[in-house]
């Protein structure tokens, strides 16, 4: 798994790049902040996406959105742990559910298994 | 109230969208807001996570604003879509409500 997500992000130079910007900006946050979301991304990590979805890491937009949300409330003077309250772990999978585009993939892994049951109940059902 | 978090799950995300149907706000105002009413328990990441899955399902406009301190602000406020759900959720919650209500009166 952790072995799949470093060659998704190490895969391609213009998101490495777009990956070592995004963690310069976890850097210059205050240190609890940076320590949650450290600790918040590895978990992240070895959980895996909701779905399956790889993309969900590779295209960072999850991770920016979350640095955002840091930069803010550290500039505002507020701690972490008011930020993300103390089930680190439920936060971590409802930010993740969110930020999960429900990418065609899923749409149409679904659809065809709705299509499937009803086709097969609805020709028994005659 | 406490440990609230379960059964609130889905009903936050209408109690959010009135709170921005009243006026333009932003995170941490419906945060604290939400604490005011009672529900000391919501943070401000999961009003975050909410605000998130709004602007995914396309139900709010959104306006940066400058803060006195730190990055502009995003700003909060109901489209149409946004308006049609908050409708929805009243409807569904009087149904609810009702129904609970039926079943614990019954003798």
């Amino acid at each position: 798994m952790l072995d799949s997500i470093i060659k998704l992000i190490i895969g391609d130079m213009e998101e490495k790049r777009a990956y070592k910007q995004m963690m310069k900006r976890v850097d210059a946050l205050p240190k609890d902040y940076r320590f949650a979301f450290r600790k918040i991304q590895h978990y992240m990590f070895t959980v895996g996406p909701p779905g399956g979805d790889m993309t969900l890491f590779t295209d960072l937009t999850m991770f920016t959105d979350l640095v955002d949300l840091f930069e803010a409330s550290a500039a505002e003077g507020r701690q972490v742990l008011d930020v993300i309250g103390i089930d680190v772990g439920k936060f971590s999978d409802e930010f993740m559910r969110a930020s999960v585009i429900n990418t065609e993939n899923t749409e149409k892994l679904r659809e065809k298994l709705n299509k499937e049951i009803m086709e097969k109940f609805n020709k028994e059902g005659q | 109230m406490e440990n609230l978090t379960e059964m609130l799950k889905g009903v936050l995300e209408g109690c959010v969208l009135e709170i921005i149907s009243r006026k333009e706000t932003y995170g941490y105002e419906i945060t604290r807001r939400l604490n005011a009413l009672g529900f000391q328990d919501v943070v401000e990441g999961t009003v975050y996570t909410i605000l998130i899955r709004l602007e995914k399902s396309k139900l709010v406009e959104i306006t940066k604003k400058p803060s006195d301190m730190g990055p502009p602000r995003k700003f909060f406020a109901l489209n149409e879509a946004g308006r049609e759900e908050l409708r929805m959720f009243w409807e569904k919650w009087e149904f609810v409500a009702s129904k609970i209500n039926q079943l614990r009166e019954e003798q």
